[in-house]
């Protein structure tokens, strides 16, 4: 069942053009990010879809009901949308109790007195924050600012959950954590939940869906798997992962198979894009497809090893290609020299 | 956030821009009629214009205005700047308690201040006396034009003060630890760096103190009379003596010459403050300042600071205290046989002058608490918001500047005589209120605001997610975090109405009485014991709104 649809969504802020047609869907328990760089439009959509901006053209339909649609002037305001929103500071109330802040969506609902206690106890203590209901936000730390966002956004059972950024005041250890929490627990209630974020390692590993947005409108909307496994453009597959690009010019094609040549070398790698011998082509390979090599192979360079960096949990090895550079990991330490490497035709994406 | 401007938003900024306007437009209409514009046999035409700009006082008059304007700008200015650099940049001892001294000026009204000045250092003054006692004459002349521009100068640095200062606080020091490390020295760097970046606020405050020398009327009242320096507002208030009778439309025509000259400044000032910020664009963090350590100049600092405090702030309060518990004062007299409680005593007795100081500190207290009220819900229509009608509020609040209070008070007398709805408070103190409010609109607004703009705006819009109307986020979430700053906002306002003396001039009448217009009333009977105690008086409730923002540590300017 579609609990959230955008359709053709428009929205200028001032002078500037900032959607340009976006279309999504989001289902009963599903999770979306909402991927980009800055200045890609996600929070706008996000802010658009909570009733914060206003567009200029579109629908946006929320359940059975539609909240905007330019087509008949329908624009429910923003409290009548009836969604959680999580803002990237939180937005917590800062002269209001913990549980005044959480209580506050139930008091304009008209929820009776005694309910609301037991209703506001209960999601503090599903989120761990039993007891500091009588604080104040200054006196929270920041995971528990947080987790007290959410469960005001949670008290009164929206269906759909918007979240701004959630994890970005958090610290890297504790933002790793709280991302696979934060999935559960919105699998547990069976929300519908859109999340903006600009880390892709954060969009993939919370996210059902993950669209991925450029100046306005979506480049590419799959499963995390299709977008990291398998880009259609080289926007997408240099902003999903860690990446070597080398440029070269395109001298042989074979079906989805081409063949790339740059100065003293030659690999072959898979077509994503309608090129056809003598373009220049760009080829993407992610770093962890890069391998040491015995033996020569038919994808293999043999290269001169220029650095080789300690991560902690493994080796990065920077490799010379003619002018540019091409780094891979590896187990251990190798001493400068030439090298063996191993290219899979399979991983070397040329757009 | 939505576009649309609510109906009761929409309201408040149509009464605002009424309650700005028609005031103004009266005063306008005024001027363009040869008779008063209740008589039935007035018509439209020039004659007032013609008039006024025949009478050689007229003439003389714009031409002390023109002078006083310039003096005060060339003396407040460079003044102002070097005193906001002691005070902000160097290790000047004693820095901060003679911040509240420095902000006296504004905060007590011109009429003691010059008042002040006739008792000490007038030509039977204690200070004259004294000093012809030693040099065998007095060797100034209080009463000349110089003298005037002097005082005017002096007593507006500290309206230049508050802008650079805010200006060079708001400048962080690394700037100038950059340009120290590319190998500038410190009057290099003072010279290419920190001067260039406080100049957009020095020429702010420059035009302000300018526009605010055409609006000088307590100062050229009490020292212009005794050689007759009219300037532009005395001329006005004086030409119903030179006809002896009101004149409507001829003082409605120096007005409109006075508006006309300060409306471009103070829309000019618009366009300057846009820039006067342009440096200071990160604030925060980064703006850790250092002190400049003077060495041996900072005693030589120290006694300019002195000086100044001594001549624009002592030597005038000292004087009008004095004078208020004296009997007489002339030479051979001396402090102990004239020493009497008898001036206050007077002012307790009648009944005027004591409802004068009762109506004083309720349109204070009370009047300021209802205009931050009504300048909150004015803040609010416009808050956050960008469109054709908060374009038309700014416009509105930034022009009572233009206007000085005088020509504010004239024209809301006219209001309140014939615009039916509101005659029958014209003998009532709502008609001062309300003149009051409009008078100090756009410094109300300034408060409010500032403290409007603190509230993150996720605070604002996450109420609405959650389920808020756009009333119910004002009056549960914005309302209650900017609680403390309307207090604060509440002090200054009623600092600002104790202060305030010549809008209620023309409103002057029985049942609004305050102290401010019946010092300039009783100026005119020559009554200089009572104005004393009435000045002492006056003195005591700006302390104690100063004292309430020293404790609780309301900033005074920012």
């Amino acid at each position: 069942m579609t609990e959230l649809t955008v359709q053709d969504l428009h929205v200028t802020l001032g002078k500037n053009h900032i959607l340009k047609g976006v279309s999504l869907e989001v289902k009963r328990g599903e999770i979306v990010a909402l991927l980009g760089p800055s200045g890609s439009g996600k929070t706008t959509l996000l802010r658009t879809i909570a009733g914060l901006e206003q567009p200029s053209h579109g629908a946006i339909r929320i359940g059975e009901q539609t909240v905007f649609a330019s087509a008949n002037k329908t624009d429910i305001p923003a409290e009548k949308r009836c969604l959680g929103f999580v803002f990237q500071s939180y937005a917590l109330w800062p002269h209001r109790t913990v549980y005044e802040n959480v209580a506050y969506g139930l008091k304009l609902r008209k929820v009776p007195e005694a309910e609301t206690r037991e209703r506001v106890q209960e999601v503090l203590r599903n989120l761990g924050l039993g007891d500091l209901a009588e604080r104040h936000p200054h006196q929270l730390s920041g995971g528990q600012q947080q987790r007290v966002a959410l469960a005001r956004s949670l008290v009164y059972k929206p269906q759909v959950i918007l979240l701004d950024e959630p994890l970005s005041n958090l610290d890297a250890k504790l933002r790793e954590e709280a991302r696979i929490w934060l999935r559960q627990l919105i699998i547990d209630l069976n929300l519908s939940a859109v999340c903006v974020t600009h880390d892709q390692a954060e969009a993939m590993a919370m996210a059902d869906q993950v669209v991925l947005l450029k100046d306005g409108v979506i480049e590419q909307a799959g499963t995390p798997q299709e977008m990291y496994g398998a880009p259609k453009s080289l926007f997408v597959a240099e902003f999903m992962g860690a990446n070597n690009t080398i440029s070269g010019m395109i001298t042989e094609v074979d079906g989805e198979n081409a063949v790339i040549e740059g100065n003293g070398w030659s690999l072959r790698g898979r077509l994503r894009a309608g090129l056809k011998a003598g373009d220049r082509a760009t080829g993407v390979i992610r770093l962890e497809q890069i391998k040491l090599a015995q033996t020569p192979k038919e994808n293999s360079l043999r290269l001169p090893l220029s650095a080789s960096v300690y991560l902690g949990n493994t080796w990065e090895h920077v490799f010379d290609l003619s002018g540019g550079t091409l780094r891979g990991y590896g187990n251990e330490f190798m001493h400068p020299g030439e090298q063996l490497i191993d290219i899979p035709a399979e991983h070397l994406w040329l757009f | 956030m939505m576009n649309k401007t609510p109906l009761s938003k929409i309201v408040v900024i149509i009464l605002t821009a009424i309650a700005v306007f028609l005031p103004i437009g009266l005063l306008c209409w005024q001027s363009l009629l040869d008779a008063p514009f209740f008589q039935a046999d007035k018509k439209m035409g020039l004659d007032a214009y013609r008039f006024i700009f025949e009478d050689p006082d007229f003439k003389r008059a714009f031409i002390n205005s023109v002078y006083i304007s310039l003096g005060m700008a060339f003396i407040s200015v460079p003044l102002g700047g070097l005193l906001s650099f002691l005070m902000v940049r160097t290790d000047l001892p004693g820095r901060s308690w003679i911040e509240p001294l420095l902000l006296i000026p504004v905060f007590v009204s011109p009429m003691i201040l010059c008042f002040g000045y006739t008792v000490a250092v007038g030509p039977v003054g204690f200070v004259s006396i004294w000093a012809q006692s030693i040099l065998g004459n007095v060797p100034w002349n209080l009463y000349s034009m110089g003298s005037i521009v002097l005082i005017a100068g002096l007593s507006h640095v500290p309206h230049v003060y508050i802008y650079s200062s805010s200006a060079l606080r708001s400048l962080s020091s690394d700037v100038e630890e950059a340009a120290r490390v590319a190998g500038a020295g410190p009057l290099k760097v003072a010279a290419t760096v920190s001067l260039p970046m406080v100049m957009p606020a020095l020429l702010y405050s420059g035009v302000l103190v300018f526009f605010l020398g055409f609006q000088v009327f307590g100062l050229a009242l009490v020292l212009g009379d005794p050689e007759g320096h009219l300037v532009l507002a005395t001329y006005l208030y004086k030409l119903t003596n030179k006809l002896g009778t009101p004149s409507y439309h001829l003082m409605a025509a120096v007005a409109m010459c006075i508006v006309t000259i300060t409306v471009p400044m103070v829309l000019s000032q618009r366009f300057l403050l846009r820039n006067a910020h342009k440096y200071i664009t990160l604030k925060g963090k980064g703006a850790r300042q250092r002190t400049l350590p003077l060495g041996g100049w900072r005693w030589v600092a120290a006694g300019l600071v002195a000086a100044w405090l001594a001549v624009t702030v002592v030597i005038p309060i000292v004087g009008v205290g004095f004078r208020a518990f004296v009997t007489n004062w002339g030479e051979g007299v001396t402090f102990i046989e004239a020493f009497t409680l008898d001036n206050f005593k007077s002012v307790f007795e009648q009944s005027n002058l004591m409802r004068g100081v009762i109506n004083t500190v309720l349109v204070g207290v009370i009047g300021g608490g209802l205009s931050v009220i009504c300048y909150t819900f004015i803040g609010l229509a416009s808050h956050r918001k960008n469109n054709g009608w908060t374009r038309l509020l700014d416009y509105t609040v930034m022009t009572p500047r233009a206007v000085p209070g005088l020509l504010a008070g004239l024209a809301f007398l006219w209001v309140f005589l014939f615009f039916p709805p509101l005659v029958p408070f014209r003998k009532t103190l709502v008609s001062l209120w309300l003149a009051y409010s409009v008078v100090w609109l756009a410094y109300g607004m300034r408060l409010v605001s500032t403290s409007l703009l603190q509230v993150g705006p996720e605070l604002e819009e996450c109420a609405r997610v959650t389920g808020a109307t756009p009333g119910q986020v004002n009056r549960h979430v914005t309302i209650p975090l900017i609680k403390y700053g309307l207090l604060a906002s509440w002090l200054m306002i009623f600092m600002i109405f104790e202060r305030e003396y010549s809008t209620g001039v023309y409103l002057l009448g029985p049942g609004t009485e305050v102290i401010g217009s019946l010092m300039v009333s009783l100026w005119a009977a020559g009554a200089i014991e009572i104005i004393s105690a009435l000045s002492v008086i006056n003195i005591l409730l700006v302390s104690v709104g100063m004292g309430i923002a020293l404790r609780f540590g309301v900033k005074l300017h920012d």
